[in-house]
């Protein structure tokens, strides 16, 4: 798995890439919330270089949306691919998380409203 | 004729990679489609992961897992055999999927998963082993 973050003003995008898995996950849900941690309230997670994930991905996204929310901030995804996109919406994540076809067009949202 | 493919290795996470890796040279080399691998590895991965953390509590000792894929006739079988306890990962809650954000409970969803790709699961106790069979029609 290989996680690359960057600032885009208030927003914070973090892209995944590679394999999300029960050994992976647990460096990504570390990450996402010590960024939440930091104030990092607004983030968005691009998918596009995103080759697998399970469950663990998804209770990582999970509870870094919870802790999100509980503080007044957005989770929103970006870009998932053919495959990771189905597990998505088999799950209801995409019921229950923004997700956008692009990372421009998931930060656009993310800067959109309050 | 079936083709089919056994792999045998220890109750240890980093196995799981290294299965699923060869669940895909085994798509690849029978030309099966890159949807229904993705399915089979993604509950293989439930499904191993679950009988490594539930099915022994005898402080970690090894004990051996088997995965056999086969392919016939159209339908992709996958069977996971293990000597641990009685244990069958069907028995996991499912999910409210309509469920908002705050409402969701954390876990039960790798058995949603492994259930709603996969077209038919079943498990079995035989002789002091764990069967678990999943078959995905492609």
């Amino acid at each position: 798995m290989e996680i690359s973050t960057t600032s885009h003003g208030d927003t914070t995008v973090i892209a995944v890439g590679g394999r999300v898995d029960t050994e992976t996950a647990p460096q990504l849900e570390a990450h996402i919330l010590e960024l939440i941690a930091g104030g990092r309230l607004r983030i968005v997670i691009d998918l596009g270089a995103l080759d697998y994930m399970g469950s663990t991905g998804l209770r990582a996204l999970l509870v870094a949306g919870k802790r999100l929310k509980a503080q007044g901030g957005r989770l929103l995804l970006a870009a998932p691919r053919e495959l990771v996109r189905q597990v998505l919406l088999i799950s209801g994540f995409s019921g229950m998380f923004e997700t956008c076809a692009t990372t421009e067009e998931a930060l656009a949202r993310a800067k959109a409203e309050g | 004729m079936t083709v089919s493919l056994s792999v045998t290795f220890a109750n240890d996470q980093s196995a799981v990679e290294k299965l699923s890796r060869l669940v895909e040279a085994f798509g690849d080399v029978h030309h099966l489609p890159q949807q229904a691998i993705f399915s089979v590895n993604l509950a293989l991965e439930e499904v191993v992961t679950n009988i490594i953390r539930y099915a022994y509590n005898d402080n970690g000792l090894p004990h051996p897992i088997v995965v056999r894929l086969a392919f016939e006739e159209g339908v992709l079988a996958a069977q996971v055999e293990d000597d641990g306890r009685a244990f069958n990962p069907l028995d996991a809650p499912s999910p409210d999927i309509g469920a908002s954000l705050e409402e969701r409970p954390v876990g039960g969803l790798g058995i949603h998963l492994v259930r709603s790709m996969m077209d038919s699961v079943e498990y079995r106790r035989d002789d002091g082993r764990n069967v678990f069979i999943m078959k995905k029609r492609l």
